[in-house]
């Protein structure tokens, strides 16, 4: 689905289908896209798509719409295109493309005798590659491919480092690092641009000669300005010598001698300026002459080349917060919706029963009112009252299966085992479920095994897991005439496993659906579905050690299998042969 | 209300349907219900009832294309629709007919009913 994606602003982590044809963006409600940034106008910018393209167009706003930086009127978007409105960034993501099937081109082959014959040579492990740029040979000879080398094996360092962390300050000490490594910097510091405030915030710093105080590197804002407001990278050396610089300006005062400043160009925008410089003192300064010089133009070079890498890690590593941070808001969002669905619902039904038994209350009343008695309509009455109660009462019983389940659900727990009967515990979940059954006009039938040992379990977790399946499977067979739900416990000694296998005759599960059961909050009962049930089964099912099994065919029903370790209480073998016990369990 | 009123209830929860019949029927009110909407479509140009309340909110089913075919539909026969439902909801499915949302109180869906019929009487 194409969308738009909010990873900076008041908005962050919204994401905006594009769904219809024409879609407005917005500060007011009466937008499709509503963006709550001051600096968005009411109707700002509306999006269009044709059946193949999106194109972006501004609707006379004040602060105007930027796409990668640039300010467009009209824009066809592409994917990964950012749009700045406001002080809001988003990013488009457009329909799927269709790449072309190559698998026709290509081919993975078994027995390479028959197509190529290749065999490996040699293989080379990630960490090897990088000892590739230090060669052997004579390095004297050549100069400059020594030099090339070692700036190649620089940037291939930096990208290394680049892929190998997801946490910005470490990523970044690590470059400077490299670049420390590799110049001869005395100070040097990476500053990042705060989307916000558009300020410089510094990051990573480093000094190479330890001196007692820290030196503060002060850098001249006339640097800083030049770089960010060219977006090049600049290499000042004696800067009084420099046509560039106002003398009047800050950089006279501080006395830099050699410093390089480069941006950090990403993708979409600059995110902030590697600086480094080495300050020379008075004295040494009067010795060297005006060739011994650390920076070259080539040190230039690599460092742009740095910052551009750095600055694609730090626009990926913020874009990838964002995402988990619109996930985690999403996961809560989608919780809280369910769940208040869900109470919604059972309410509607308090509400339905109460208002039945006052009905109900008020025409017995009457009823008693009238002389002599109606005793026709008293009747009538209390069967009214007693439709209501009904009614209220299952509605309790589903508020504490939703606080049960929840309950379940959200604690990391260990089960509690203790000595039960697997056959006692299901008969209990079965006979609970009747009464819905009933209603439901539903068979319910339990087959239990014939000798069940008393086994270790946690009792009240394997209530609520079989008896959250049995609810579904009576729920399966809403549309079938004739549902029938079998409920059957069974001990396979061989594999050491008990099972307790529920099956229905009801819709089936389709194939697509199969995967998302188990999901939270995934339910196909509409209204009377929490989305729980399952999960809180499967978790319960899990912390003993075991596992659920689904058997499914689409309008022909399906059976859910609870596969648990069958684990004999300590210190009691039961009634079982003393040969198929192993450590107290049956395996 | 009407003695004469027959009202269709659409509703995917048997137990609101049950107990909108029984409050319709001691008012003297047809009620016939149904759970789904294909059904409840075929009865609506069977036998056209004079109000149907459709509960939005418990139809994961009920696609657009079927509330364009009832809304089509049902407004050539003039029959008023009640949705019950969120304000989303409505706005997608059946626009211009009358809503009410979730939770709400029995005795203001009858009288909200009632309103209806009296108007389409």
């Amino acid at each position: 689905m194409p969308s738009l994606f909010v990873i900076q602003g008041r908005d962050q982590g919204s994401r905006f289908e594009l769904e219809e044809p024409v879609l407005t963006i917005g500060r007011i409600g009466s937008n499709a896209i509503q963006l709550h940034d001051t600096e968005v106008s009411r109707e700002h910018a509306v999006i269009r798509y044709d059946g193949q393209d999106f194109t972006l167009t501004d609707l006379g706003s004040s602060n105007g719409t930027y796409v990668n930086g640039n300010s467009i009127t009209e824009c066809q978007l592409a994917t990964g295109d950012q749009v700045q409105i406001g002080r809001t960034l988003l990013l488009f993501t457009g329909p799927a493309e269709t790449s072309d099937d190559l698998t026709d081109q290509i081919n993975i082959v078994s027995h390479p005798e028959k197509d190529d014959g290749s065999r490996i040579v040699h293989a080379m492990s990630q960490s090897e590659g990088s000892d590739l740029f230090s060669s052997s040979a004579d390095l004297s000879a050549a100069p400059w491919l020594a030099r090339a080398r070692s700036n190649l094996q620089v940037m291939y360092r930096t990208a290394l480092a680049v892929s190998h962390t997801l946490d910005i300050d470490r990523l970044l000490g690590r470059i400077m690092d490299l670049i420390f490594e590799w110049v001869e910097a005395d100070r040097g510091c990476i500053m990042l641009k705060e989307p916000e405030s558009d300020e410089f915030v510094p990051k990573a710093h480093r000094q190479r000669h330890a001196t007692a105080s820290v030196d503060r590197i002060s850098i001249s804002k006339t640097i800083l300005d030049y770089v960010t407001g060219h977006n090049e990278g600049v290499l000042t050396r004696n800067a009084r010598d420099d046509q560039r610089w106002d003398p009047t300006q800050s950089i006279v005062q501080l006395g830099i001698r050699e410093a390089i400043c480069v941006p950090m160009q990403g993708r979409y925008r600059m995110v902030g300026v590697i600086y480094i410089d080495t300050s020379v003192s008075p004295v040494r300064a009067m010795v060297q002459s005006s060739g011994a010089c650390k920076f070259t133009e080539e040190h230039l070079k690599l460092m742009i080349a740095i910052g551009h890498q750095a600055a694609l890690a730090v626009e990926d590593t913020n874009y990838y917060k964002a995402m988990v941070q619109a996930e985690r808001l999403a996961a809560v969002g989608q919780t809280i919706a369910s769940l208040s669905h869900h109470i919604k619902n059972v309410l509607q039904g308090v509400r339905g029963g109460s208002y039945l038994i006052e009905l109900g209350l008020e025409d017995h009343a009457a009823a008693l009112k009238e002389n002599p008695i109606n005793p026709d309509k008293s009747r009538a009455a209390v069967a009214t009252i007693e439709k209501g109660w009904k009614i209220v009462e299952r509605n309790q019983e589903r508020i504490t299966t939703l606080v049960m389940d929840m309950l379940t659900f959200s604690k990391e727990r260990e089960p509690e085992l203790a000595p039960a009967d697997l056959n006692r515990i299901t008969r209990e979940a079965v006979e609970m479920m009747e009464a819905w059954a009933n209603e439901m006009d539903v068979t319910l039938q339990f087959v239990p095994e014939a000798s069940m040992p008393i086994m270790m379990f946690d009792p009240e977790g394997l209530h609520r897991a079989i008896l959250n399946i049995i609810n579904n499977a009576i729920d399966a067979c809403d549309c079938t005439d004739d549902g029938l739900v079998e409920v059957r416990t069974e001990l396979d000694r061989a594999a050491g496993l008990a099972r307790v296998m529920i099956q229905d005759n009801g819709i089936g599960i389709e194939p697509d659906d199969l995967e998302q059961i188990f999901k939270i909050f995934v339910s196909r009962k509409g209204g009377r579905g929490t989305g729980l049930g399952l999960s809180v089964s499967q978790k319960i099912i899990k912390e003993h050690g075991g596992q659920i099994r689904v058997e499914t065919e689409p309008g022909k029903g399906s059976t859910f299998i609870l596969e648990l370790p069958a684990i004999l209480p300590e210190g009691d073998n039961g009634n079982m042969k003393q040969d198929t016990l192993v450590n107290q369990r049956f395996r | 209300m009407n003695a004469s009123s027959t009202v269709l209830i659409l509703d995917r929860s048997a137990e609101s349907r049950h107990v909108l019949r029984t409050l319709l029927e001691r008012q003297g009110a047809r009620a016939v219900e149904t759970g789904a909407p294909d059904e409840a479509f075929h009865m609506a140009q069977v036998d056209p009832p004079d109000l149907i309340i459709v509960d939005l909110d418990n139809q994961p089913s009920f696609s657009p294309l079927d509330s364009h075919d009832f809304h089509s539909v049902l407004t050539r026969k003039d029959i008023p629709i009640l949705v019950i439902g969120s304000q989303k909801q409505h706005r997608g499915q059946l626009p211009g007919h009358s809503l009410i949302t979730k939770p709400y109180h029995y005795r203001d869906l009858l009288r909200r009913i009632e309103q209806l019929l009296d108007h389409a009487a």
